[in-house]
């Protein structure tokens, strides 16, 4: 029969548990609670959970932009600063797209005790676009894209064992946003109009 | 002498003088004129049609080296010092451009700096306007607004996308509070604004033929940004022009490093309102 010796269970322990950030195996033992994880980088939301229904982001987008046939949602947490990105592809002229990428940036503070992302204030940034012709000068196309980012605490906490990585809760308590991580830091437009085609085919 | 010996000494001197004369003519070089014709320089290409304020059109292809100018200003140009007179507002509304701008003292019309600082980055796009918007008239707690937009134009040139126009907008929250007043002073107004930060940028693709896997042609055109530092402005507002008008003439917002003079925005822009 194999024998542990009592001084050698933290070491076995600490092999077979899996540490959290910022709690050691001790405090662990020692019954302080664990700090919540730090979500950082760029994320794509890839579903939203509004009013007990669950949507794909595409779809979401679609349905804030009818017109466009592609779009994404994008959050960024970096130091001190919280960024959320915007992006869709319309149809412009035939044969044609435009895409229009728009994001705004404000201060934040990560509170590592609610694992939350403080915002002070709120703020909500557009991008317009008119291009002309070239004999009359009349416009040939435009975009539109907008985002708008919250005041007050963005709950973010890590999905273990599900399909996503991370969620979101909105400070308004009406949405929870599902993050992955983005195929690409920009919008691949390219691949968007290529998969578009495989869904029409 | 004897004739003939007269006669031989007669034809070598002859004879003499001609080989002489011929071997100076030799000795001269022979010149031939030639008309050769003056190199022709080819043709300049035509310039590129116009586009929209003479600007060449989308998707023109420019040789190297061409200048774009940027779009012609629908005002003219402020040279002069602008002063800072008027009063607190007790109201804001309505859309307020910048049109000149005081620093250390120094005041430059917004557009020729603009202009400039878009010339020394070689940009493709250049910032014609800078607009404050405070909203329309009776919003907010004692005629100030609860939130401010601020917004830049720009003109654009970028090969593949041709001419364009850009805007980049932001709607923050406005916190009002009031200046102690100075000494024989009435009290003043003041604007604090968040710092923050927007980026934009435009893409055009061409779209695919069916079952082609290639990338297909696509265009992207400089990211615009839109930076505002946490700010506490001083409001000064010039009296309405006329007695029929309820708009300041102009605003005046007082910054710790900058000074933006304002008038209301012309209805000349290229976006909707």
């Amino acid at each position: 029969m194999l024998r542990i010796p009592p001084s050698a269970v933290p070491v076995l322990l600490a092999a077979l548990v899996p540490l959290a950030p910022g709690c050691s195996l001790l405090d662990s033992m020692r019954g302080k609670p664990q700090l919540p994880e730090k979500i950082q980088g760029q994320w794509e939301v890839f579903q939203v959970e509004t009013k007990g229904e669950v949507l794909d982001a595409q779809r979401v987008v679609k349905l804030q932009n009818p017109h466009c046939i592609w779009g994404r949602m994008t959050w960024t947490f970096d130091e001190g600063h919280v960024t959320a990105g915007y992006d869709v592809l319309c149809p412009a002229e035939t044969g044609e797209y435009y895409g229009c990428e728009v994001s705004a940036r404000l201060p934040a503070a990560w509170d590592e005790q609610k694992g939350v992302w403080h915002l002070d204030s709120p703020i909500r940034a557009r991008s317009r676009t008119v291009t002309r012709a070239a004999t009359d000068g009349e416009p040939t196309a435009t975009t539109n894209c907008q985002v708008t980012l919250q005041e007050g605490d963005y709950v973010v906490a890590k999905a273990r064992g599900h399909e996503w990585r991370w969620e979101m809760l909105s400070p308004d308590e009406t949405s929870v946003y599902r993050l992955q991580r983005p195929s690409s830091e920009r919008p691949d437009f390219v691949a968007a109009i290529h998969a578009q085609q495989g869904e029409v085919q | 002498m004897s004739a003939r010996r007269m006669v031989a000494a007669l034809g070598a001197v002859v004879v003499a003088g001609l080989l002489a004369q011929a071997t100076s003519r030799a000795a001269q070089p022979r010149v031939i004129e030639i008309d050769v014709p003056e190199p022709t320089r080819p043709p300049p290409p035509p310039p590129p049609p116009p586009g929209p304020d003479g600007q060449p059109a989308p998707g023109t292809v420019l040789p190297d080296g061409t200048v774009v100018p940027p779009a012609a200003p629908s005002r003219p140009f402020r040279r002069g010092p602008r002063e800072v007179k008027g009063e607190a507002p007790t109201a804001l509304s309505g859309r307020y451009e910048v049109v000149q701008l005081t620093i250390d003292g120094e005041t430059e019309d917004y557009r020729l700096k603009m202009e400039r600082e878009g010339k020394a980055l070689d940009a493709d796009c250049i910032t014609v306007r800078r607009v404050f918007d405070f909203g329309p008239p009776g919003e907010g707690q004692q005629g100030l607004p609860a939130e401010v937009g601020l917004s830049e134009q720009q003109e654009c040139y970028k090969g593949g996308l041709g001419a364009y126009a850009n805007e980049l907008w932001v709607l923050m929250p406005a916190t009002w509070s009031q200046v102690a007043p100075e000494e024989g002073a009435s009290p003043g107004l003041a604007l604090e604004l968040p710092p923050v930060e927007a980026t934009a940028t435009l893409v055009r693709v061409r779209e695919p033929e069916k079952e082609d896997l290639n990338t297909p042609p696509h265009w992207l055109g400089p990211q615009s940004k839109l930076e505002q530092e946490k700010t506490r402005w001083q409001i000064v507002a010039e009296p309405p022009a006329s007695r029929k008008e309820t708009l300041p003439a102009a605003i005046h917002l007082v910054g710790p490093h900058v000074t933006y003079h304002l008038e209301p925005e012309p209805p000349d822009g290229p976006f909707e309102r």
